[in-house]
This record gives structure tokens, sequence and C-alpha cells, in this order.
């Protein structure tokens, strides 16, 4: 779910960083903070960064497409999105030049579907459905598949406003690149969900002082 | 393939001539060729650009076709399905349609759109590949202290850095010791079960590395800069005019081709 390089009219390009950057700057003294608060954090921040850039090896093919999970929504939920909004900008520029996946003038575009509205959707999902006491492992479901969904459909307006159908105008082309996404990222979205679910009980069993730690289990044993 | 992309661009890196130039005058050519191929019209900049950026790759920066060839296989395949997207308009076939399925259609307009899209997107990916294959990632972090980003952030994504080939190398090798279980031939519900084990001992054991990480960083007084010597590259007036040649040779295609119009 990145726009390649060369996809977006300059101005929308330079509207999208316009519109990221208060979340990235905010992001980026949020991770200073944490890391001169607790120095040890700055590791572990490091491993969130590039713990996002692998999901895609791990999840098994649903569609056999080039489609991805987005691996944000574990993140924002061990780390919060102004982290993840800074981890993600980081892992983007990885990308681009290491992958030649996305792009430099699409960055602005592909940080705030990727790094700020799917981690920030993903969240909102993840703390709605903790406080209206549902089970953790909903919870966690919601956060990994609205996070995914989110991404997918702020990407696909983002490509309707910088190419409107010819015939049928930005709506149109919403529905265009809503369809052709659909194919692979709501089966991904639903996928990233279940891998969540499963990934938080694996790591309750063999990781709980790090989940009690950044406050996502209790002492005792809890059982999604 | 991912991991192919991943060494193999960063080698040829490592290994290439351009290494010796200073990384912002490297940053100024393909930062200039990338904005060139935004801004550009699309005939003749998007060729000028795509074919100045292949030519710079293969030739003065030495990195070999092969390479380029297939960092730039995923890229293009994403380009060419995107420009195909919007080529296609939905709705009524327009009368002037050159071809219609159902609701689906190509026009002349919608043609030239999505060709337009594409172009600009190959020449932008190829003009970032000058960068991309010519400079470190670490030379690129360690250029940004000069730009005066805080030390924290530095130290955050060069960790970040070098801790995703340890986890790619962790995810490869949890990958193929589940496949020698037979892992793979196991029916849906296991399968689930095994990714999910697998992403779940990624994130520990990159938690265990991380702690000892921090405890031998501590033992050598790292605080939150992980500052190291920069290697001193002399300025390169040759770079700077191969640029500025470079940028304006697009330029003078795009504005020759204008005035004859």
């Amino acid at each position: 779910m990145h726009i390649a390089e060369g996809f977006l009219p300059p101005v929308q390009a330079a509207a999208w960083f316009a519109v990221s950057a208060p979340f990235v700057i905010h992001g980026a003294r949020a991770v200073i903070a944490e890391s001169r608060r607790t120095p040890e954090n700055t590791l572990l921040l490091a491993v969130a960064g590039a713990f996002t850039f692998v999901p895609r090896r791990l999840l098994p093919s649903v569609t056999g497409s080039s489609s991805h999970p987005t691996g944000t929504g574990v993140g924002a939920i061990l780390f919060g999105p102004p982290v993840m909004a800074f981890l993600g900008t980081v892992v983007l520029v990885f990308q681009a030049l290491l992958l030649a996946h996305g792009g430099l003038t699409t960055l602005g575009a592909n940080v705030f579907a990727l790094a700020i509205a799917g981690p920030w959707a993903g969240y909102g999902a993840w703390r709605l459905a903790r406080s209206i006491r549902l089970p953790r492992a909903v919870g966690i479901f919601a956060a990994m598949a609205v996070a995914d969904l989110t991404t997918y459909v702020v990407s696909s307006a983002q490509l309707a406003l910088a190419h409107p159908d010819v015939g049928s105008g930005v709506v149109g082309s919403l529905a265009k690149f809503l369809g052709i996404f659909a194919l692979t990222q709501v089966p991904l979205a639903v996928a990233e969900g279940i891998l969540g679910v499963l990934l938080f009980r694996f790591l309750d069993q063999v990781a709980r002082p790090h989940l009690v730690r950044l406050g996502l289990a209790a002492e005792e044993p809890v059982h999604a | 393939m991912a991991d192919v992309h991943l060494t193999s661009l960063d080698d040829a890196a490592w290994a290439g001539p351009w290494r010796k130039v200073r990384v912002g005058e490297k940053v100024t050519l393909s930062v200039g060729l990338v904005l060139s191929a935004l801004l550009a019209p699309s005939w003749p900049g998007t060729p000028a650009v795509a074919l100045a950026s292949a030519l710079l790759i293969v030739g003065p920066a030495r990195i070999p076709p092969r390479v380029l060839g297939v960092a730039m296989a995923a890229p293009l395949t994403f380009l060419a399905l995107g420009s195909v997207s919007v080529a296609v308009t939905v709705g009524d076939a327009p009368l002037d349609a050159l071809a219609a399925w159902g609701p689906l259609a190509v026009t002349p307009a919608s043609l030239a759109h999505g060709l337009d899209v594409g172009g600009h997107g190959v020449a932008g990916t190829l003009a970032l590949m000058v960068l991309a294959t010519t400079t470190p990632m670490v030379d690129l972090l360690t250029w940004l202290r000069t730009l005066r980003v805080p030390d924290p952030l530095i130290a955050v994504a060069s960790l970040t850095y070098r801790l995703l080939f340890v986890l790619l190398d962790t995810v490869v090798g949890i990958h193929d010791a589940q496949a020698n279980r037979l892992a793979n031939a196991a029916g849906p519900r296991r399968r689930w079960r095994t990714s999910a084990a697998a992403t779940g001992t990624v994130l520990v054991r990159a938690w265990d590395r991380a702690e000892r990480l921090q405890a031998g960083l501590e033992a050598r007084g790292f605080e939150s800069a992980l500052v190291t010597l920069p290697v001193a590259r002399p300025r390169s007036w040759s770079f700077r005019g191969l640029t500025a040649a470079v940028l304006a040779a697009v330029w003078i295609a795009v504005v020759a081709t204008w005035a004859a119009r």
C-alpha cells in the first residue's frame, strides 16, 4: 500500500508533506523525550521500528498478491501512535532507499496513510474496545484490522484525489482504487487481525514480563 | 526477493566508486533528478531523466546493470499496475473509447494520463536509485548529523537499520526451521499458529538482543548518541560540475522542446 514515486502531482505531494509534518515532529519529540527519560527504551524503540519492517515475511499467503500487511497496528498498541509516526517515517525512508518501495516525493502521503492514519485509527479501535470492556482478543483484532483498512482507504483516497476518473471524477476513481485494493487488502486486514490475536497469546506465554512492562498485561496471566 | 533487494542495493553502494563522494553532493544530484522527473512535462522530461539516471548508475557509478535490473523489477511491476489502473475509466463507456469491458473502458485521454503517470514514476524511481545504489544507509544516517537532526533520533534510526538485518536473518532462520519440520504441509489452523509463533519469536528475540546490545553500549558509555568518526570526503568540483551539467541538459531539452512547439 505504498504510493510509488512520481504518482502524485507536485502540489498534492507538497500538501501531504505539510499535513504529515506536525505528526512526525510530534512523534520525534516523543521519541526524544522517551529516550532521554529512559535511555534503555532507545533500543526498544529501534526494535519496534525494525519489527514493522518484517511482518510481510511472516503472514501466510492469502491472495498470492504483492500486497502486504502494514504491521503498524501492533506498534500502535505496544508503543502508541505518536511514536509510530516517527518510526513509520524512518521505515518508509528505508523502504524507499533499500527496496525502491514507495518514493521520496510521495513520502508525505505514504507517511500520512501508513504511519499516522493507520496507527491512530488502530489505536482508537483498541482503546474503544478496552473502554467498553470487550475481550482483549477483540480489541487486538480490531486494532490490527482497522489500522490496515484505514491505511488502505486513505491510500485509495489519496490516489483518487490525484487521479480523478476521466468520466466519473473523484468518486468513480475512489471506487476504482478501493475495488482494486479490496481484492488483497481486505483479506490481509482480517489475516493481520487474526495474526495479532495469536501473536499476543504467544507473547502472553513466553514474554509476559515485556507485556507487563508496557502496561499491556496484568501480573497474572490473562487469556485472550 | 526482498532480501535480495535489501542486501544487493546496499552492497553495491558500499562497493561503488561513488562511496568516496560527499553524501550531500549525491543527495543534490539525486533529489535534483527526482524533482525534475516530477516537475518536467512527460515529454521529453521523463525519458531524459530516466536515461540520465540509468547512464549515471551503470556508467560513472559503476553499478552492475543486473543489480539495477533486480532492484527495479518490483517497482516497475507496481508502476505498470498503477498506470493501468489510472488508464482505465469507470462508468458508461464514452463514445471515443478505445476499448470497453462492461463498466470499464480505456479512452485516448485516460490512456495518455496513465502513460504520463507511468513515465513520471519510472523516471522518478530511477532518479531515486542514483542515491540508493551509491550511498550506504550508514553514510546517510551519519550525514543527518550535519543537518542538526537530534542525536536520539539518529540513534533510533541507526539502531533500527542495524536491527533490520538481524531480524530478517532471524525470520529466514525461523522459516527454514519451520519448513524443515513440515510446517508448510500442515493444515490452515496449524499454519496460523506457526506464523504467530514465528512473529512472536522474532519479537522476543529482538527484545533480548536489544537488551544485550543496550548493556554492551552502556558499558561503552552510551547515553543518547551513537557518534562515530565520519569518513573525510573532500569536496568534488568535478562531481558538482557533473550534477550541474546533467540537470542543465535535462531542462535544456525540456525548454527546447517547449520552444519548438
